[in-house]
């Protein structure tokens, strides 16, 4: 294959495209062919109408969306970090937190909702509050992982040069742990849309999660899934922003070896 | 050659405490090295050595003796050293310049005084024109010279290594070796050199230890008065052979004594 079109097929855009392509046919066919009625399964052709008749109104939608779980987000690794960081430097810190941690993770984040709702009311509060909690896990382990990752053996090194701990931070242990600290962001990004759409859909009157949720009682198809298909594309792109930050960060990775085809 | 003793190592023994009870790793090393002495420690695998070059170091402490070098004690880690470890522990985010010069950013020196003398060691280690890549570009043998490089670049006096050519294949340690053999012979550096192969022992060193199994103890200490610098022909020499042969039935009668033992 010419360099050109083999760089093209290996592309993540080509493969994410050929994805989508071969569900909207799937999709149209299903339709078309086995009859699956539109109550049940709109077009993609009406999803398409919908979504240009009223970009307006997705927009704003999506903007409260974004903001909500960009906050949420960004509360999740503001919190998560210091802890890990605490945890991997603090065996007693360690101990301390990690049942609480685990005990916390064992409970359904949906069942603390009405909790939200009654402690901050129907605002933006809970919804980014939700995407915290969320994509808080994730986060902090791999976050953990990455700051425990240090070999002893490096260590060794590091103290032979009679290095300071800050020294042996900033230039050892916070690059090394990199890799796993970006996993922990590609996780915690994608977290934090499902925890501010968990939280719209129980309260409130905002965001693309209520859209799917009104469009549901109102019997309306092709809205709701034009809102499921901007929150899965919101996604995929926040992801992609995610990502391509940490192929500038950290090419030196194995992890980026298979991709740089 | 000055003749003082660079590194003293007076009646060392180190017991791991261990979940299952302690484990005796040394039993009362004595071994003094002078300065800008090669000594090679060869024995079987677990029987201290690694131990013991740690806690020369600094960085794992004994359980009873005293270590000395230059007029330091050592109790803690010891920082006028240059470490080489068996694995090449390049940080991959560095670039191989940046990697040797990892040593200088860590002890808070000038990296701009040191950069002439990181290319002129690159090299000497036939380096120089992957100076600007990354480690990951390396062969296993090409980062195992980036680190020896890291380890001389400060100019510290003492150097320990540990099985720094035993991930690589023969051919390219040998190469390696005789690297080795050259640099430390003109910078004149106190050496203790941690290796499997006896030959490698033998052609590096002034002295090689001879350990034996668990608990360790200084089997023998084998003078090796070949002529210096060392070349690849020195393989050849009679005396050479002689050497390898005597630590290997050294090695081999410790081996079935410990078996009859059992
Ligand atoms: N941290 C530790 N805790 C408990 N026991 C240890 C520890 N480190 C080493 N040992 C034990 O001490 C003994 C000596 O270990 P050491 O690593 O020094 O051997 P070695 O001579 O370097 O072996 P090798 O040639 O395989 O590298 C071994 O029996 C090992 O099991
Ligand atoms: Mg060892």
């Amino acid at each position: 294959m010419k360099p050109f079109l083999h760089r093209v097929v290996n592309s993540q855009v080509f493969g994410v495209v050929a994805t989508l392509i071969v569900i909207f046919i799937v999709w149209e066919m299903s339709i078309t062919f086995l009859g699956v009625p539109t109550y049940v399964l709109p077009s993609i052709i009406t999803v398409a109408e919908v979504l240009l008749k009223h970009p307006g109104m997705f927009l704003s939608e999506t903007l409260v969306t974004t903001r909500e779980l960009l906050l949420g987000f960004a509360v999740a690794v503001g919190l998560s970090m210091p802890i890990a960081l605490a945890m991997a430097y603090s065996r007693i810190f360690e101990g301390l937190v990690s049942p609480l941690i685990v005990i916390s993770q064992a409970v359904p984040k949906i069942a603390l909702a009405p909790l939200l709702l009654v402690w901050f009311g129907f605002g933006e509060m809970p919804k980014v509050i939700m995407a915290a909690l969320i994509a808080f896990f994730p986060m902090l382990i791999s976050a953990l992982t990455g700051f425990k990752a240090l070999e002893p053996e490096v260590m060794s090194l590091a103290r032979s040069m009679g290095a300071s701990q800050w020294k042996i931070f900033w230039k050892i242990r916070l690059p090394s742990a990199l890799p796993n600290i970006f996993s922990g962001l590609k996780l915690a990004i994608t977290f934090s849309v499902i925890g501010a759409v968990i939280g719209e859909f129980l309260a409130g009157d905002k965001g693309l999660g209520y859209l799917i949720q009104s469009a549901s009682g109102a019997q309306r198809m092709d809205m709701l899934f034009a809102g499921v298909i901007i929150i899965s594309v919101l996604s995929l792109l926040l992801y992609y922003i995610v990502q391509a930050i940490e192929r500038r960060l950290i090419f030196w990775h194995q992890s980026q070896d298979q991709i740089a085809l | 050659m000055t003749t003082g003793k660079a590194i003293d190592i007076t009646d060392v023994s180190k017991t791991y405490r261990t979940g299952s009870g302690p484990v005796e790793a040394l039993r009362r090393i004595d071994l003094a090295v002078a300065a800008g002495e090669f000594v090679s420690i060869v024995g079987p695998s677990g029987c201290g050595k690694s131990t013991l070059l740690n806690m020369v170091a600094g960085l794992k402490s004994k359980s009873s003796g005293t270590i000395r070098i230059g007029e330091e004690f050592v109790n803690g880690p010891f920082t006028n050293v240059g470490i080489v470890f068996q694995r090449d522990l390049l940080m991959e985010w560095r670039t191989v310049l940046d990697n040797v010069l990892l040593q200088i950013e860590m002890r808070n020196l000038r990296k701009r005084d040191y950069a002439e003398r990181a290319m002129h060691l690159l090299d000497r280690v036939h380096l120089a024109d992957f100076a600007q890549r990354y480690p990951r570009e390396l062969s296993g043998g090409m980062r195992q010279r980036a680190s020896i490089c890291r380890a001389l670049i400060h100019d510290a006096p003492v150097m320990l290594m540990d099985e720094p050519f035993g991930a690589l294949d023969a051919l390219t340690r040998d190469d390696i070796a005789a690297d080795l053999a050259e640099i430390c012979e003109e910078a004149g550096k106190t050496t203790i050199f941690i290796t499997h192969s006896i030959s490698e022992a033998v052609y590096l060193s002034d002295r090689v230890i001879v350990m034996s199994g668990r608990p360790g103890g200084i089997m023998a200490d084998i003078s090796i008065n070949l002529v210096r610098p060392r070349r690849h022909s020195l393989r050849e020499d009679p005396r050479f052979g002689q050497h390898v042969t005597e630590i290997r039935d050294l090695l081999e009668a410790d081996k079935d004594s410990r078996r009859e033992v059992q």
